[in-house]
């Protein structure tokens, strides 16, 4: 690990810790190492970092909010809290991307929640205007389906809307997060077992309904 | 379509979106970031200006001086870590200080006051083990004597009893008084349901034990003679006897005339109670002595004053099926 860097002291009894500081982040460095680099003083390791997993975090949180400012808002606070927490993370535990994914789904479901409590508090046709946006891969007129480019991100858009909450994000984990079950699994808090039916319940619908696209 | 067209779908439409976070939420990520950062790196520079100053330990050793910095210079935190430690160490040592000395300085010996002490004690005790067996038999010979003496003339009565003096005339007659009685072992009983009060208190109690679970042999009165002269050797150790005054000591031994010697003296409280809180004429319901519980209910003894277990004499003569005696408390207002 301490190869990536250009050792710029040298001194005895020093801690790897101390060595760190004085090290420039380069981008071969693990995600692991740039985490650390930051928690001892180096915001240019965090931009790195940031820079390698905004678009697969942004993705994952607006694919399942499908709302932009939503996801926007989640994302925000899911860098805070990497931020924030960057001196506590044991690379012992578990890989930086699953503890990274773990904070935006956590971050996810809190929007949804919030999403869910307003709903219920407004009226009717404040629901129907409110939900619009989260509605909008459903047809082809509203601002996110209008956004999407190309036809066959409206078809796979249409099929990520059309799974159910739990299987999407296993899904969406699996693809943006690059986890494995057993990561989905600690990411959903739920069982291996569970986890991997999901996966399969979500990729044989997705299957089903783009089978025309392919 | 396989699992793999999937997957290639899906990077392929996912390649075509061009939804990206705006340039706000990016430039106040990566500020918050950097103040972040700035102050982990204050930390880290306070940290490590705290490391010179420790390092300057030239007295020390290399290794040991770098390693003391290495685990000092983690912050306050761990500087306590080991302060705490120590401070709680030498807390204990404090606490627990007179204890090991207790120990250590026990098991090298007393001093010297101490070590004088005890030989006079073990002195003692020698002298009194050696005096007991002869002194047990002068003190039976001298209850019976008592018992068959004849009446002292009632000049001879002692003073007016007061409670100052019942540790000196304890057990003492009162006209020619014996010498203390050495410290033998209280007489072992074996507990039984039937005895009226602790057998092992009193040397009475002792007496009375022993007439309410052996069988009388021949009238009762002598059975209470023999119960007394018995109780008399196995005389109790001061700390565990009653303190019973002379007219107590009369009404228990059953003496009328000694009875009536003091009862004419005057300041006799009739009504006092010995150690158990038992008065005269308790003690002579309990021994069974009805011409002595007559006369001190004639001379106005209180027939309902209960003891310290809380029993009253009529209920001691009913249980010992008293007859005369149980007449002779009703008929003077016992309950």
């Amino acid at each position: 690990m301490l190869g990536q860097y250009a050792k710029t002291v040298t001194r005895p009894f020093q801690r790897p810790r101390d060595i760190l500081v004085r090290m420039q982040p380069a981008a071969t460095c693990s995600d692991e190492e740039l985490l650390r680099c930051f928690a001892s003083g180096q915001p240019s390791a965090f931009e790195l970092l940031y820079r390698r997993h905004e678009l697969r975090v942004f993705r994952y949180l607006l694919r399942n909010l499908r709302d932009r400012a939503l996801a926007e808002d989640a994302l925000q606070e899911t860098w805070f809290a990497v931020a924030r927490e960057a001196h506590r993370y044991q690379p012992t535990g578990a890989r930086f991307t699953t503890w990274l994914f773990t904070i935006a789904h956590h971050r996810m479901i809190d929007a949804l929640r919030a999403v869910r409590s307003s709903r219920e508090r407004a009226s009717t046709a404040v629901i129907e205007e409110a939900t619009a946006p989260l509605m909008g891969a459903s047809g082809g007129g509203e601002p996110y389906a209008a956004a999407l480019a190309g036809e066959r991100l409206q078809a796979l858009t249409r099929a990520l809307a059309a799974l159910p909450e739990e299987q999407r994000q296993a899904f969406l984990l699996q693809q943006e997060g690059e986890l494995g079950v057993e990561d989905i699994a600690a990411v959903c808090g739920c069982s291996f077992e569970t986890a991997k039916s999901r996966l399969r319940y979500a990729r044989a619908k997705l299957r089903e309904l783009l089978q025309d696209c392919v | 379509m396989s699992d793999r067209d999937l997957d290639r779908f899906y990077r392929e439409a996912g390649a075509e979106d061009a939804e990206r976070p705006s340039a706000a939420v990016r430039q106040s990520i990566l500020r918050e970031a950097q103040r972040l950062a700035a102050r982990a790196s204050q930390e880290t520079a306070r940290a490590s200006e705290r490391t010179p100053t420790l390092q300057r330990r030239r007295w020390l050793p290399p290794w040991i001086s770098s390693w003391i910095s290495s685990w000092t210079a983690r912050g306050h935190a761990l500087r306590w870590q080991i302060v705490a430690p120590v401070a709680a160490a030498l807390l204990a040592a404090i606490v627990l200080a007179p204890e090991w000395s207790t120990h250590l300085f026990g098991a090298a010996g007393p001093s010297e006051s101490t070590r004088r002490s005890h030989q006079n004690a073990s002195e003692t005790a020698a002298d009194l083990t050696q005096s007991a067996p002869a002194a047990a038999p002068e003190m039976a010979a001298s209850s019976a004597n008592e018992a068959a003496a004849p009446a002292a003339p009632p000049s001879a009565a002692p003073a007016p009893f007061s409670h100052s003096d019942l540790a000196v005339s304890n057990m003492q007659a009162p006209a020619a008084p014996m010498p203390a009685p050495p410290r033998v072992p209280p007489p072992r009983t074996a507990p039984s349901p039937l005895l009226p009060f602790p057998a092992s208190d009193t040397a009475a109690g002792v007496a009375a034990a022993r007439a309410a679970v052996a069988p009388a042999p021949g009238s009762r009165a002598e059975a209470r003679q023999s119960a007394d002269a018995q109780s008399a050797a196995n005389v109790a150790p001061a700390g565990t006897r009653p303190l019973q005054n002379p007219l107590q000591q009369a009404a228990s031994s059953g003496d009328e005339t000694q009875l009536q010697a003091l009862l004419q003296a005057s300041g006799v409280g009739i009504d006092a109670r010995d150690a158990n809180g038992r008065t005269a004429l308790m003690l002579a319901v309990m021994h069974a002595h009805a011409s002595i519980v007559r006369e001190l209910l004639e001379r106005g003894a209180d027939p309902n004053i209960a003891d310290a277990m809380g029993r009253r004499p009529l209920a001691v003569a009913q249980e010992q099926n008293q007859r005369e005696i149980v007449a002779a408390l009703l008929a003077d207002g016992a309950r």
